[in-house]
């Protein structure tokens, strides 16, 4: 039987170390992947992913449970995002892909892996989008996160992560469906 | 509903984010637009196409890294240093501009240095105020040396006993002629329970004779309290009582002077001025009897009127003198001593001094704030726009 977030954390703070160890197995993914959709580079994410991880940990006996662990876990990893991108406008980044990705064998059959190419075009296309879109684009798109849990992460009202979701889907509308439409799905 | 709005909602159609009427109203205009059509259909492509994609894992050594990094952080807190967390407890969690750092501390330097400018000129103030403690007798000398009358005394009793001799002796010798003189003495003392000098001194004066014709009684800046009296004695008892007020029942004399004013001349004077007039007024008196006449009888009558008056006039001044020479006034004013404090006295004095001290700093370091404000406005202002620049550059 799986423990809950909430137990897993109790266990943590008595000084259970694999409790830990099981907490960032469940939720590595996710923060690796919103924050590599975000930051547009796998380097910067596995970077920010850790550090999101680090950061729990330290601050773990301040969690109140007063929302969930994931929103909790959610709006540290896009916090961090968004100082990394605010750095960046100082000093512009070229986004490299020298990283090669492993795409884990999946359970499900019905998920894609793009190829490289195709990825970094979408992925360019999302970048292209202004920081406050681009989150509440990849919570909702990538992450499946429901318009309630966006407004708690970000802390903003849902009628706000309404309009960013719909501007940033009018933005990538055409570009997006070009690049899926020619890519074809393997 | 106009397009555009239209335009705005269908992004949010396809994943139930919007309200049942709005979807009616997009629903109401999809059946009309062809246009809309072909969008919603690739927004619901592109969000389908996202939500199947396979996402990317962590490569390995993933959690490893993280779980040491962690470890290393608990270590560091273990082994960090007395002054590492000294030097924790200084650090600013704002980043500041040097320029703003220096000025601040430029501040701080002249802040530092009014101080103790501030507090060496009380400590010269607090010299001062032992030293006046000290020298009390010596301001006492002082005070009799500034009288500007003739004669005066000093403190040692025995001296001033033998001074009064010589005066009386003074008397004696000139018998020619009656030396007319007015004695006035002048004492300060000091005695501690200030609250029994009343009745003493009404009994002495009574002894001798005299009554009390004036009486002040205040409080000094320190709550000390001073009684101040006018007394008149006869002459022959004068002496007398400024021995006895000299004495040691009465306190400390602080102060004493005895002065004799010689006015046999304006006396001698004005008794024969006096005299003069009188026996012109005879004359005058004699030749009324002998005038007819209404005009000589007036300006007569004239003369005799002026003469009366400055007879009265003179006569008044004589009897005023008469007055002063055969009693004499002593003033005499009492004080508490300056209150010493018991036991260790330089100690206790000195913590005393120093708490009001501290106390008088507080208050000059809140003034100091308040008049360092407007600077440190300027300062805050100055710091903002900096840091507006320099975001702005970015």
């Amino acid at each position: 039987m799986a423990l809950s977030d909430s137990e897993l954390i109790h266990q943590i703070n008595n000084g259970n170390e694999k409790a830990f160890t099981e907490l960032i197995e469940r939720y590595q993914n996710k923060v690796y992947n919103t924050a590599y959709r975000i930051l547009g580079n796998h380097e910067d994410a596995l970077d920010l992913a850790q550090e999101s991880f680090i950061r729990i940990y330290k601050n773990l006996n301040k969690f109140q449970g007063k929302s969930s662990f994931s929103t909790w876990l959610f709006r540290i990893t896009t916090n961090l995002c968004r100082d990394e991108l605010r750095k960046r406008k100082r000093k512009p980044v070229i986004q490299e892909e020298n990283f090669s990705n492993i795409y884990q064998e999946e359970e499900n059959p019905e998920k894609i892996s793009l190829s490289r190419e195709l990825n970094s075009l979408i992925q360019e296309k999302i970048d292209s989008l202004v920081p406050e879109q681009k989150v509440v684009f990849t919570l909702r798109e990538f992450q499946g996160l429901s318009y309630q849990e966006i407004a708690d992460i970000l802390g903003v009202s849902m009628g706000t992560v309404k309009s960013r979701l719909s501007r940033a889907r009018q933005a990538l509308r055409e570009d997006l469906f070009e690049i899926i439409s020619k890519g074809g799905l393997e | 509903m106009t397009h555009d709005k239209i335009k705005e909602l269908l992004p949010l159609y396809i994943d139930k984010g919007l309200s049942p009427e709005e979807e009616d109203l997009v629903q109401e205009h999809l059946n009309n637009c062809p246009e809309c059509q072909k969008e919603l259909k690739e927004y619901q492509e592109n969000h389908l196409f996202l939500s199947r994609l396979k996402e990317f894992t962590v490569p390995e050594g993933f959690k490893e890294s993280i779980l040491k990094k962690v470890g290393e952080g608990m270590k560091e807190k273990e082994h960090k240093s007395l002054w590492d967390k000294i030097k924790g407890f200084f650090v600013l969690p704002v980043r500041v501009p040097a320029g703003v750092l220096g000025l601040a501390a430029v501040i701080l330097l002249v802040f530092i240095t009014t101080l103790s400018g501030l507090f060496s000129n009380t400590n010269n103030l607090n010299n001062y105020n032992l030293l006046r403690e000290k020298s009390l007798t010596d301001q006492a000398q002082y005070f009799s040396y500034s009288t500007p009358e003739a004669s005066y005394n000093t403190l040692d009793s025995s001296l001033g006993r033998a001074s009064l001799l010589s005066m009386e002796k003074g008397e004696s010798l000139n018998t020619t002629v009656e030396q007319k003189l007015i004695k006035r003495a002048n004492l300060v003392i000091e005695k501690s329970n200030i609250d029994e000098v009343d009745q003493l001194l009404l009994n002495l004066v009574e002894r001798q004779q005299g009554y009390i014709s004036n009486s002040r009684n205040w409080l000094n800046s320190n709550k000390q309290k001073h009684f101040w009296f006018e007394i008149r004695v006869p002459v022959a008892n004068f002496n007398l009582l400024v021995e006895e007020l000299s004495s040691k029942e009465y306190g400390q004399v602080i102060s004493r002077s005895i002065t004799t004013q010689d006015v046999t001349e304006e006396y001698m004077d004005l008794e024969t001025r006096v005299k003069n007039l009188l026996a012109q007024e005879e004359r005058y008196r004699s030749l009324l009897d002998i005038a007819n006449e209404v005009e000589e009888i007036l300006k007569i009558e004239n003369e005799l009127n002026r003469i009366r008056t400055e007879v009265e006039i003179l006569q008044g001044r004589k009897n005023y003198l008469d007055n002063q020479i055969s009693f004499s006034t002593i003033t005499v004013e009492f004080r508490q001593p300056e209150p010493i404090s018991s036991g260790s006295p330089g100690i206790v004095r000195a913590i005393r001094n120093a708490i009001s001290q501290m106390i008088e700093q507080f208050y000059k370091i809140i003034v100091f704030i308040g008049t360092i404000i407007p600077y440190l406005l300027l300062i805050l202002i100055l710091y903002l726009f900096y840091r507006g620049r320099r975001q702005k550059k970015e």
